[in-house]
C-alpha cells in the first residue's frame, strides 16, 4: 500500500523523486560506462572470473549506445557547464543525456526548468532565463562537437 | 536514469567463514546477493562499487549465525514516472511496441502513438507515417516519456508515450550522434 502511494507522488517532471533519490547523485550515460568498466576490471585484476548479470550487460550496452560524449573528459566538461547553472541533479542529467537543441525542447522534456518561482539557496529567484538555457545548450553542443 | 547511491543491508554469515578473509567473504556474498536484482524502491542494482562493513557483527542467539550491518555504494538504474528517456525498440506489433532502456522494458500502446503513425505489417512490422518519412520498427531509437510503472517483487516495467512534443523517433541532429 505504501508503495502505491509513493509511486503516485512521484513525478520526475516536477522533480518529485521521493525517498533517497531526491538528493542522490545522478549519472550521465558516459559516466556510467566508466564506472561499469571499472567494476569489470576490479574482478579481472583479482584473477576472478567476472560473470556480468543480464542487468549489467544491458545497462552497459545502453549507456554505450546513448553515451553522447565520446570520452569521460567531455562528459565531465558538460557536467561542469550544467552545474554552473543552478540546476538540480536530475535536470543536469536529463539535459546532459538527451542533449536538446532548443530551450523549448528542453522545457518539453523536463517541465521543471526554468521555473521563475524557484528560489536558489539564498532565496533569490531562479536566474535561469530562456536565453541562458539556449546558451547552455549551445555550450554543450560545442563540447560534444569538439570531442568527436 | 542512472544513480550512484548508498544502500544498507544486514548480512547473515555462517561461523565457518570467520577468519582472516571474513571481509572478502562479506563482500563477495553481498555482490552475489544484490547485483542484478531489482526492487521497487531502488530500481535495478547494476553494480556495487564499494562495500563498507559497519562495525562488528552480532551473534544471533540460537543459530550461531552472525549479523553484519553493511553499507555499500551501488550504481542503480531507477526509472521515474514523468521521466523522458531514450530507448531502443525491440518488438513492434499491432497493439503498440516494446522498447528497452537498459534493464527496463517499456511498452508504448498504440493509443500513445501519434495518430499519423499507422501500423504496417507488409514487411517488417512498423509504425510509419503516410509519406514513410517517419518509421518506428525494431532497433529504432525512440525518445519516450514514462507515464506509468508496474512494480512487482523482482521487476519494474513501464508504460511510455511518444504522443507529445519532441518525443518519438530520434534523428541525428547537426551535432552528430
Amino acid at each position: 500500500m505504501a508503495r502505491d502511494l509513493s509511486e503516485e507522488e512521484e513525478d520526475a517532471q516536477q522533480l518529485k523523486l521521493g525517498g533517497g533519490f531526491q538528493r542522490a547523485q545522478c549519472l550521465l550515460n558516459a559516466e556510467v560506462i566508466g564506472i561499469l568498466e571499472q567494476r569489470q576490471h576490479l574482478e579481472e585484476n583479482n584473477n576472478q572470473e567476472f560473470t556480468p548479470t543480464p542487468v549489467f550487460d544491458k545497462s552497459l550496452e545502453y549507456a554505450k549506445r546513448f553515451r553522447k560524449y565520446n570520452n569521460l573528459a567531455a562528459a565531465t566538461e558538460a557536467r561542469k557547464e550544467l552545474m554552473n547553472r543552478n540546476l538540480e541533479q536530475f535536470e543536469i542529467c536529463v539535459i546532459g543525456n538527451l542533449c536538446p537543441v532548443s530551450a523549448a525542447e528542453a522545457k518539453a522534456i523536463q517541465a521543471s526548468l526554468p521555473d521563475p518561482y524557484r528560489k536558489d539557496k539564498e532565496g533569490h529567484p531562479d536566474p535561469l532565463s530562456e536565453d541562458d538555457i539556449e546558451k547552455l545548450l549551445t555550450d554543450i553542443a560545442h563540447i560534444r562537437r569538439f570531442n568527436n | 536514469m542512472f544513480f550512484h547511491i548508498v544502500l544498507e543491508r544486514t548480512m547473515l554469515l555462517h561461523p565457518r567463514f570467520f577468519g582472516p578473509k571474513l571481509r572478502d567473504t562479506l563482500t563477495h556474498q553481498l555482490l552475489q546477493d544484490v547485483e542484478g536484482r531489482c526492487d521497487g524502491k531502488n530500481g535495478f542494482i547494476v553494480a556495487v562499487t564499494n562495500v563498507d562493513p559497519k562495525g562488528s557483527g552480532e551473534i544471533t542467539s540460537g543459530t550461531g549465525m552472525v549479523k553484519f550491518p553493511v553499507s555499500y555504494n551501488a550504481l542503480v538504474f531507477r526509472p521515474f514516472k514523468g521521466e523522458v528517456l531514450e530507448c531502443v525498440v525491440t518488438q513492434v506489433f499491432k497493439m503498440g511496441f516494446f522498447a528497452e532502456a537498459g534493464p527496463l522494458q517499456v511498452f508504448v500502446s498504440n493509443h500513445l502513438i501519434p495518430d499519423d503513425l499507422t501500423f504496417d505489417s507488409t514487411q517488417e512490422p512498423c509504425f510509419k507515417s503516410d509519406t514513410g518519412e517517419w518509421r518506428i520498427q525494431k532497433e529504432t531509437e525512440v525518445r519516450l516519456k514514462i507515464v506509468g510503472m508496474r512494480i512487482d517483487a523482482t521487476n519494474i516495467s513501464a508504460i511510455g508515450t511518444i504522443k507529445d512534443d519532441f518525443l518519438g523517433e530520434i534523428r541525428d541532429d547537426a551535432t552528430g550522434t
